[in-house]
């Protein structure tokens, strides 16, 4: 059973280049299709609509006043960005893919990528809480795809990468995990792979 | 008052015709025999101004050897100074290292003799071990651990921060944010940021609360960020610290190692403590660029041919100097005294359009060789080279090597170059040039003589004096030794002695130019070759001097022959009035020869002057014209005291074309001159050379032989009628050296040569009429010469006056009308 899709959660930052030039050569490697998914965060808009919204700067520690089509703008020029560099990246190889925007919730945007049974990869803080990155998935997709990736992921950006399972409950959950671990121990190389 | 008139000159006997050198003096029968003559011959003032000069310590006295080409000055000298430099120490090695304070400003090292090489070998292996060892450190699991240690600090320091304030929002419901380019604080309802929507349902004092309460975070957000920066400073601080220390730990014991090896020179200590530093300053560029990657720019590589790194040449030692094989002190000799040759130059190479340099490219000069010993210079060089004598004058007057360009020295150009440290300047410096070089110098340059205070005047002859033969005998030997040649016989050794002789152009005195003598045993050597004889003898050397006279005289002969044929107009036979042959010496690429010259004079009446045509007609130069004013004198001081000169005279050289100089033929001109007043004539068999002056005094001329030759010469070809000979002065005896076939005609009677000491024995001579001398009536005795040009004169002076008598006449004529 080979693996359809992964799923970048775009970023435009140069983590989330190191992370979409990662995923591109694996995608092209494993001849999967590859989604770029940028998910224009519905939190910021609802923090620009406050009457009192700010900002903080950083680095430069400065208060600036936010509005809610400075933010739209914001999102969209982050979006065009990150899709010109997807093009970028992903035009440089033999690759199917594709962009898509989605408005809402981060993580809740990205477990809705995940649930359809692919493998979604981000280095949103949102997500990757323990780890520079983050793969996320569903019991839907076995062990022997994910594991794969993530080590591959790894090894090619230097650094953990944790694996957040969405539907952690249950026992079906407990097999996943069992069997994600036998397959970690079997691995090879260097990679640093946590399991969440 | 003239001289009286003195007794008649008689002809010197073919003896006094050359003074020749008796082999039977010489106590030897080849030159194989004698000794080496290691000394100067005939230089002894040359040789303590030498001696003199090499040994005074003190500053200033440089020396500037003089003379002539051909003495054999540079040869001399040299012998000399490789007599006294090995007696002095061994100079110190210099080099030229890396300014770790002032890039630009290269520091000079000194190292003991011979040291130089064997630090720049220990600073090459110094650097391969520090580019091994410092990797090396960096890539222990210590050195790891405590990078990640620095670097995780710092962002747990900042997560912390950030954390805290993210925990405190939560807890009073409110949200930390990322925004494309900060962070944002927003309420919370549940675990979700609220919408303004429903932000606004709530009621005022809780948004009143929650808007205070985000002012108040997002005021302490503000100043952790400004923290931020201060806490990557000192984290970066740290992670320095620890490369300078795994630095220190690598590189310490290696150069200490190399610290306690050049324990006793201090400035060595100096630099490689700096170099401790540079490279703790630096330990970056010992990790990169790594194995294969080159720094480029667009694409090229900016590595200097074929250094595979750039980055480590300030590590290099560039050995300027070094004397690991010299003994004693060093003598050099700059052919070529360029500013750059003498002071060293800096070199550039060509990189991406630029010309870069760095002090690696500094080369040494003339005075960093010549330093602690020597340095010979061929003056005229340099003063022919730009800037080489300001350079040369600057070295030894501020004791030190400045290296810098001609651009620099004049501030030309302004580009970033190098200015490296000055390096001290011991040196003797030897200036071989020409005497006037010398005196001009001294005349113009007022530095000059504080800088070269010893004068070493080399002379060109020297006396013949008893033994003096037999010490130039073995200074001959010695040449042949030296150059490899067949010895000589010892009648070839005097026909030498004989030839050096008349180089000198006196019979007193031999030749001590050494090159003219080298050339001719060489010559005769290759005669004795031919010949195929195993000793030179005096024929090959008698075949040299004619041969190579034979290959210059080409126009001697071509004048010869125009004479022969009539149509350059000498007599030498018959008799005519004012005229008379003078005898002049041409010179013409280093051979020289005498050449009879047509005289005449012609007389007027006039008023006292004496014309030459040759002045009139500038082919004459300012001494030939002295010549011809000293006649008048002549003339008005003995003829006419106390009456006008009433004489116009004209004088030339017929048929010469070129100019005239000197005044070697006042005599001659004078006897025209007499001859045309008196209406005496002239033996046209006889030829005179000689000056003379307004008493009638005839004095020394120069080159009395070749002038004796040219004339016999035309004489032997017309056949020698036993009437020729030459008029010299009396002065000249002395110089005679003439050739063998001269003395063998005068000896055989058929050629004569005439000491004369005034102009009276001469015009007696050449008119057969006595010059006479006056009496006690103050007349000049019936029947003399000096009688008839008296009158002739007093002729002139009564015409002059009777013309004069009408004057006053013509003038009262006037003054009647006037009236």
């Amino acid at each position: 059973m080979t693996l359809r899709r992964i799923v970048v959660g775009l970023d435009a930052g140069p983590r989330g280049r190191a992370t979409l030039q990662a995923a591109a050569q694996l995608a092209a490697r494993m001849q999967a299709e590859l989604v770029g998914l940028f998910v224009e965060d519905i939190d910021l808009l609802h923090l620009a609509g406050l009457p009192f919204a700010r900002e903080v700067g950083y680095p430069s520690a400065t208060l600036r006043p936010l509005d809610v089509a400075a933010m739209e703008r914001a999102l969209r020029a982050a979006a065009d960005e990150v899709q010109r560099m997807l093009a970028t990246i992903a035009g440089r190889g033999p690759l199917s893919w594709s962009f898509r925007i989605a408005r809402g919730a981060v993580l809740s945007e990205l477990r809705a990528a995940a649930a359809d049974g692919d493998i979604v990869v981000t280095c949103a803080w949102h997500v990757a809480l323990r780890a520079p990155l983050a793969v996320l998935c569903s019991t839907a997709t076995p062990p022997e795809q994910v594991v794969p990736v993530a080590a591959a992921l790894g090894r090619s950006l230097g650094g953990a990468v944790e694996v957040v399972l969405l539907d952690g409950e249950g026992e079906a959950a407990e097999a996943w995990r069992r069997r994600a671990r036998e397959l970690l121990a079997q691995a090879q190389g260097p990679a640093q792979v946590l399991l969440a | 008052m003239d001289k009286p008139n003195s007794a008649p000159a008689r002809a010197l006997a073919a003896a006094e015709l050359r003074r020749s050198c008796d082999p039977a003096q010489l106590a030897f029968a080849t030159s194989d025999e004698l000794a080496d003559f290691s000394e100067a011959l005939g230089q002894v003032r040359a040789v303590e101004a030498i001696r003199f000069g090499i040994g005074m310590p003190r500053d200033g006295y440089n020396l500037f050897a003089m003379g002539p080409e051909g003495l054999g000055r540079r040869t001399i000298v040299r012998g000399f100074l490789e007599q006294a430099a090995p007696a002095r120490e061994v100079p110190p090695d210099w080099c030229y290292v890396f300014n770790f304070d002032t890039p630009h400003k290269p520091r000079a090292l000194q190292l003991p003799a011979g040291r130089a090489l064997q630090f720049k070998q220990s600073m090459e292996r110094l650097v391969q071990d520090l580019r091994a060892g410092i990797p090396a450190a960096f890539e222990t699991d210590e050195y790891r651990r405590r990078r990640q240690e620095i670097e995780a600090a710092f962002s747990e320091h900042q997560e912390k921060a950030f954390g805290e304030i993210g925990e405190r929002a939560k807890e009073q419901g409110i949200a930390l944010l990322r925004t494309p380019s900060g962070f944002g604080f927003a309420p919370m309802r549940k675990d979700e940021v609220m919408s303004p929507q429903e932000f606004h349902k709530l009621p005022a004092d809780e948004q009143k609360r929650l808007e205070d309460a985000i002012a108040v975070l997002q005021a302490d957000l503000e100043r952790v960020i400004q923290e931020v920066p201060k806490w990557r400073r000192e984290a970066q601080h740290k992670l320095r610290e620890l490369n300078r220390e795994v630095t220190r730990n690598a590189a310490h014991s290696l150069i200490e190692e190399l610290k306690a090896e050049y324990e006793a020179l201090p400035d060595v200590r100096e630099y490689l403590a700096a170099l401790e530093q540079d490279v703790l300053d630096h330990a970056e560029v010992f990790q990169q660029p790594k194995d294969g990657e080159q720094p480029t720019l667009f694409g090229v590589s900016l590595a200097h041919g074929d250094e595979s790194d750039v980055t480590f040449r300030r590590y290099r030692v560039n050995v300027l100097i070094e004397h690991a094989d010299a003994k004693g002190a060093p003598i050099v000799y700059e052919d070529n005294p360029t500013h750059d040759n003498l002071v060293g130059r800096i070199e550039h190479i060509a990189q991406m359009g630029t010309l870069v340099t760095d002090f690696t490219l500094i080369k040494a000069g003339a005075f960093h060789r010549a330093s602690g010993g020597y340095l010979v210079l061929d003056a005229l060089k340099v003063l022919t080279q730009p800037f080489a004598w300001e350079a040369l004058k600057r070295a030894l007057r501020a004791r030190e090597i400045r290296t810098e360009s001609v651009g620099q020295m004049l501030s030309l150009i302004s580009t970033v170059s190098l200015e490296p440290e000055p390096i001290p300047l011991d040196v003797k410096v030897v200036l071989v040039g020409q005497r006037m070089i010398y005196y001009l110098l001294h005349d113009l340059d007022p530095e000059f003589g504080e800088l070269f205070k010893v004068a070493v005047d080399f002379d060109e002859d020297m006396p013949r004096e008893p033994g003096s033969d037999l010490l130039y005998a073995r200074a001959v030997a010695t040449v042949a030794r030296s150059m490899k040649l067949r010895p000589l016989e010892r009648d070839a050794v005097a026909r030498v002695i004989e030839h050096g002789a008349r180089a000198a152009g006196d019979a007193d005195r031999v030749s001590v130019r050494m090159r003219g003598l080298a050339d001719l045993l060489r010559e005769s050597d290759y005669w004795a070759q031919a010949g195929e004889r195993k000793l030179i003898s005096a024929a090959d050397v008698q075949r040299a001097i004619d041969a190579k006279e034979r290959r210059s005289d080409r126009i001697r002969q071509r004048l010869q022959e125009e004479t022969l044929r009539g149509r350059l107009l000498i007599d030498t036979s018959g008799e005519r009035s004012g005229q008379v042959n003078g005898l002049a010496v041409v010179q013409l690429g280093g051979f020289s020869f005498g050449s009879p010259h047509r005289i005449t004079a012609r007389v007027r009446l006039g008023g006292g002057k004496v014309i030459d045509i040759e002045r009139e007609a500038e082919l004459g130069g300012p001494i030939h014209s002295k010549g011809v004013l000293i006649l008048s004198g002549f003339l008005a001081g003995r003829y006419a005291a106390s009456k006008p000169l009433a004489v116009s005279a004209s004088l030339v050289f017929e048929q010469s074309y070129g100019g005239v100089e000197g005044d070697s033929a006042s005599s001659a001109e004078l006897y025209a001159l007499l001859s045309a007043l008196a209406e005496v004539p002239i033996r046209q068999s006889l030829a005179v050379t000689g000056s003379v002056n307004q008493h009638g005094d005839v004095q020394a001329i120069g080159s009395v032989n070749e002038k004796i030759e040219g004339f016999f010469d035309l004489c032997a070809a017309r056949g020698l009628n036993g009437g020729q000979g030459v008029l010299i002065p009396a002065a000249n005896v002395n110089n005679l050296m003439l050739r063998h076939e001269v003395v063998e005609a005068v000896a055989a009677g058929k050629f004569a040569i005439y000491p004369v000491e005034n102009v009276d024995q001469g015009i007696e001579i050449l008119t057969g009429m006595p010059a006479g001398a006056r009496g006690a009536d103050g007349r000049f005795a019936t029947g003399s010469l000096n009688l008839r040009v008296e009158q002739r004169l007093l002729e002139y002076a009564e015409r002059v006056r009777s013309f004069g008598a009408g004057a006053p006449a013509r003038g009262g004529r006037r003054g009647g009308l006037q009236r």
